[in-house]
């Protein structure tokens, strides 16, 4: 899985795509990790319009990041989730932690 | 109860094969007429107790799943066994946020419970794990 990442207005928008489970779980988080490190701003969108599944190890690996961002001063918001993958986010607790953000306007006010 | 159909697959345990599990279970349930929500509710549920097999039934070392999918007149029963190091203590392994992991959510067991109508575990500590899941089927829907 190779995810990509650009700036824009000051935050930076990772595109995840796929489906995230236990067989890319590793690797999105060793990716995540990277551009947290390596990036100027701390402040994260994920764009998942692309992610078609997600379970807990998904989850997990999204959840890791929030803390790891909360830690670092930084904030982690969601952008546009197919109705399946919410319902999953709902149902872990998940769109009560990080905003989830429906459009471009949106994303860069909310949360 | 009759039992209309049945499939039995046995699946190396590795990160690879949680994919081909789950979309095997959607495929299976596509011959009743479910609607895409419950498709996902059974994909999900599937990819966990996989999951579960694969990181802490052989702690990702060798061992072999067995997925067992049979339709009944009214429901689909899917049975997930390894042959693993098993679960010390179920009821505890069930609680929300419960993981032996940090990196791990604990979110497994609870998504299995809230997506299927029925969930039984059956565990003995060195010889593993057989997850029961079961989704009930409308009779009038069925083909």
């Amino acid at each position: 899985m190779e995810i990509q990442w650009f700036v824009k207005h000051g935050n930076i928008i990772v595109v995840l795509a796929g489906e995230l489970d236990l067989r890319v779980a590793n690797t999105l988080r060793q990716q995540l990790d990277e551009v947290l490190e390596h990036a100027e701003t701390r402040q994260i969108i994920l764009d998942m319009e692309a992610v078609t599944f997600i379970d807990s190890s998904g989850i997990g690996v999204i959840l890791g990041r929030y803390k790891r961002l909360l830690a670092l001063h930084g904030s982690l918001r969601i952008w546009k989730l197919q109705p399946q993958v919410e319902r999953v986010l709902t149902l872990a607790g998940i769109v009560k932690l990080i905003p989830v953000c429906r459009n471009e306007q949106e994303v860069f006010a909310c949360g | 109860m009759a039992q209309k159909n049945q499939v039995m697959l046995s699946l190396q345990s590795t990160d690879d094969n949680v994919g081909l599990a789950r979309i095997t279970a959607a495929a299976f349930a596509s011959q009743v007429d479910l609607t895409l929500n419950e498709i996902e509710e059974i994909k999900v549920a599937v990819s966990e107790a996989v999951s579960n097999a694969v990181i802490h039934g052989y702690g990702h070392s060798e061992g072999m799943i067995q997925l067992t999918m049979r339709l009944y007149e009214d429901y689909l029963e899917y049975t997930i066994s390894d042959q693993g190091k098993g679960i010390a203590d179920i009821a505890l392994a069930r609680q929300p946020a419960y993981s032996t992991n940090p990196e791990r959510t604990g979110l497994g067991f609870v998504f299995m419970d809230s997506f299927m109508d029925e969930v039984n575990i059956d565990s003995a500590v060195a010889k593993g794990t057989t997850v029961r899941l079961v989704k009930n089927i409308l009779a009038n829907r069925q083909h």
